[in-house]
């Protein structure tokens, strides 16, 4: 556990050394709130949920897309350098590098959630939200973030090229988004297989109108864990490949 | 060592399976000879890896013998599918519950099969030209594709259950769609088995609003049974259910069918979401409930229920109310027996506003049917042209009514912006009673309307021992303008609250069969007139829970829950405010400080 946690401030301390950690969050922090006062506030609905509905809504994307830049990175970029042989060298397992720089990225994800909580406030304000809906919609932002560190994680141990990582992320990402849509022209049990695996109408959306439910927590879980196992796998491919 | 060919067999088998499957599927004849190709590939793919594994000797016998269990795994899969695919006369026979198990057994054991093979093969694969093979690598690429199918299998089950069994909770307090305390207690009061089938699109925004309110009434009772469907999918079901397009919500007890169509468009079906309680209650209702048959008395000058020119008089919405009601309404005259005797199959009597008078007969007919334990709504109306005469029917009732028209300064509503809308009053004083039991939990924000109303009072000497609650009054302050000029004449008229309706149980006949009749009388024909039944909820609160009452009934009622949402109030200049703010005020923030921080650090470091 202590390795896990090690690798994982090593990573952040890194991004708050130099000035990246800051332009990056500061950077999400002004197209969420562009985005809030744009989309969520815009086009006349004045009604308080409806509005709070709309920003948990805008900001799952800006959460998914940082999820997978952000972890894109982690092991591509040193396996690029050569420093991975390093972390094989430590006496530490795979699992626990996979699970040390996934936690540094999600931590980093989680506090630019964390920090746009102001943006809800002037619906606070000005009108009436129940903190439970805030709540739920932050829990739905906070397993986005897990799963889409996580797939990036995967998707940075396959290569050693960050930006051919970042692609596969997103492909990745938008293969599990765009599920919903092919589940419409999918025929049976596929259509159902397919619905389910969608990212975000599926499991989402009800974050957004104040509603937990229990297999959404479970589908983020399922897709944080086999991204995580899988790029363990992949590290562990080294020894038999 | 090399030697491709019996993976490619595995995986062409896998691919033609496919194929057959998802692109041809069962009632193609191209299905079956695919699955047959696959089928051999399979058997070939094993044959190869068998046939090398026994010719080979030492190292290399043992790294192919940590191969052939996947190959075999791959080759009993298939066995599995040809016995469970669908349309195979291998499983005739067999129970559903044998062969979803089959099913389940064959991804699992595909996927315990396919991944390890294929990861083995990657290793053996990098061995090719090695002086000697390294059984140790061959074993970590076979753990790896174990412990990833293990995991797949333990994921997809985890998640096969979260869905069929998931928890909901509801963490707001405003809630856009969810079941009425009213609905949930139809629900829970259902005699017979209900099948509620949504006929939608996989992956439809609409059915997923729906879902979890329809969940949330199924939990209510086992009487309520809830199906998932998809038109395409289903076309026998949806025939026999006369569903003609996804996007139908249909309720049915084996016989009877009703739908609600909502459509698959989510931003289309926003406005019938909305509706969707009320709806459910009327379908619920003409499902559930024996038809029930209404009549309205005529020949007096009594309000039309099919009335001409929209006259805002009329009773067109109450008629069109009972029907949703499962009532069928039906016109009651001398022609249909009023003089004689009330109809056998009469659930409910309503005599709006009759204008002249009504003859004994017809008034003893009423007066015995509602002795006998019938159940009549008497809306009297002061504007007529001629006295009713009424006196007979309203002694039996214990009330006795005052035509002059009831005016309040302040308490009204307004209309024409003249002093004729005093006439027009709204009170939210309600007596409490099982006639007005959802009324009255409305609280003070739930008004009812009366339009030029007369008044009830208690009979001082009632031929009956009827029990007489008046449940609606007027707000304090009122008078019975008695000049017609409406303004309160100090010397003439006397200021206070009125009764405006009254409920009224009369007692059980005297030889002791049956039960007592019950009366809903009111001082104003209008208050269940077109004009403020389609503008008062107090007014449509105020009949469901008369009809309740009077058919003694608790499921019977229209509440309907409402969608209630706080408006964000901001002026334009506080949007600039919390725009400069919010979007550029924190992010600037966190920029600075991060340069601060890099500032201070270099001034330490050098």
């Amino acid at each position: 556990m202590s390795s896990i946690v090690l690798i994982a401030k090593r990573e952040l301390r890194a991004h708050f050394k130099s000035l990246i950690g800051y332009v990056v969050i500061a950077a999400l922090l002004l197209l969420d709130g562009l985005m809030f006062h744009a989309y969520a506030l815009g086009d006349g609905k004045n009604l308080s949920s409806e509005v709070l509905r709309e920003f948990f809504y805008y900001s799952s994307g800006m959460t998914g897309a940082a999820g997978i830049l952000l972890s894109m990175r982690l092991l591509a970029e040193e396996r690029r350098e050569g420093t991975l042989v390093l972390l094989y060298t430590a006496p530490i397992s795979d699992w626990q590098i996979v699970l040390g720089k996934w936690l540094s990225s999600f931590l980093f994800v989680c506090l630019f959630v964390v920090l746009s909580l102001y943006l809800p406030l002037m619906i606070v304000i000005h009108g009436s939200v129940h903190p439970g809906h805030l709540f739920s919609g932050y829990l739905g932002l906070i397993l986005v973030a897990a799963a889409t560190t996580a797939i990036g994680t995967l998707c940075s141990s396959m290569t050693s090229h960050q930006l051919v990582a970042g692609i596969l992320g997103a492909v990745v990402f938008l293969l599990l988004v765009t599920m919903w849509f092919t589940a419409r022209i999918a025929s049976p049990p596929l259509d159902e297989l397919l619905a389910y695996s969608a990212f975000f109408d599926k499991h989402f959306q009800p974050f957004t109108r104040g509603a937990i439910h229990t297999r959404a927590i479970v589908y983020y879980a399922s897709v944080t864990f086999l991204s995580l196992l899988g790029a363990r796998v992949v590290l562990s491919t080294r020894r038999w490949r | 060592m090399r030697n491709l060919v019996p993976p490619s067999l595995y995986i062409a088998s896998l691919v033609l399976l496919l194929i057959g499957e998802r692109m041809f599927g069962p009632g193609y004849s191209a299905r079956l000879p695919l699955a047959l190709a696959a089928g051999g590939a399979m058997t070939a793919a094993l044959a190869a890896r068998g046939m090398r594994w026994r010719a080979a000797s030492g190292e290399t016998r043992r790294v192919l013998a940590r191969l052939l269990p996947s190959y075999l795994g791959g080759f009993l899969a298939f066995g599995l599918y040809a016995f469970c695919a669908e349309g195979s006369p291998l499983s005739e026979g067999f129970s559903d519950e044998a062969l979803v198990l089959s099913k389940i057994t064959f991804f699992g054991l595909l996927l315990l099969s396919t991944l390890p093979l294929l990861l083995m093969e990657t290793s053996l694969l990098s061995m090719y030209g090695a002086r000697r093979l390294e059984t140790r690598r061959l074993f970590e690429s076979g753990q790896a594709g174990l412990s990833l199918a293990l995991a797949s299998a333990l994921v997809i089950s985890l998640n096969y259950l979260a869905n069929h069994h998931d928890s909901r909770y509801d963490l707001r307090t405003l809630k856009d769609l969810q079941p009425s305390a009213a609905t949930s207690e139809m629900v829970r009061n259902l005699s017979k088995p209900i099948t509620i089938s949504l006929f939608f699109p996989p992956a439809n925004e609409v059915e997923e609003m729906i879902a979890p309110y329809f969940e949330e009434l199924a939990a209510v009772s086992k009487q309520l049974k809830l199906e998932q469907l998809d038109k395409a999918a289903n076309p026998k079901q949806a025939r026999e259910l006369r569903v003609r397009k996804n996007g139908t919500v249909v309720l049915s007890d084996g016989e009877n069918h009703e739908s609600i169509s909502l459509g698959t468009d989510s931003s289309r079906a926003r406005s019938k979401l909305k509706k969707l309680d009320g709806d459910l209650q009327g379908k619920l209702n003409k499902v559930t409930r024996s038809q029930r048959i209404a009549y309205f008395t005529v020949g007096h000058g009594e309000r039309s229920t099919a009335p001409k020119d929209k006259d805002p008089g009329g009773l067109k919405s109450l008629k069109e109310g009972l029907k949703t009601l499962n009532y069928k309404v039906k016109n009651l005259g001398v022609k249909q027996g009023l003089s004689e005797q009330i109809p056998e199959d009469a659930t409910l009597v309503f005599v709006v506003g009759p204008k002249g008078p009504m003859i004994e007969s017809e008034q003893d007919a009423l007066i015995r049917y509602v002795r006998d334990g019938g159940a009549l709504f008497l809306l009297l109306d002061p504007e007529v042209d001629k006295d009713p005469e009424l006196d007979p029917l309203l002694q039996t009732l214990g009330l006795q009514y005052d035509s002059g028209v009831l005016a309040h300064e302040t308490k009204h509503v307004t209309r024409d912006r003249a002093i004729s809308d005093r006439s027009f009053l709204a009170t939210n004083r309600f007596t409490t009673h099982a006639s007005t039991s959802n009324l009255a939990k409305g609280g003070p924000r739930i008004f009812t309307l009366f339009d030029e109303s007369g008044s009830l009072n208690k009979l001082e000497k009632a031929e009956t021992d009827a029990e007489v609650t008046f449940t609606v009054r007027s707000a304090a302050g009122t008078w019975a303008d008695l000049d017609g000029n409406l303004s309160y004449d100090k010397a003439a008229e006397t200021k206070g609250s009125f009764n405006l309706a009254a409920s009224v149980q009369l007692p059980a006949p005297e030889d002791g069969e049956g039960v007592g009749g019950r009366a809903v009388v009111t001082a104003d024909a209008d208050a269940l007139a077109d004009l403020i039944l389609s503008v008062s909820m107090g007014n449509r609160q105020w009949l469901a829970d008369s009809l309740r009452w009077l058919e003694d009934e608790v499921k019977l009622s229209a509440q309907v829950a409402e969608l209630e949402d706080v408006a964000l109030v901001h002026t334009r200049d506080e949007d600039k405010a919390w725009f400069y703010g919010t979007s550029l005020g924190l992010p600037l923030l966190i920029l600075s400080w991060g340069l601060a921080l890099r500032a201070r650090r270099r001034r330490s470091a050098s």
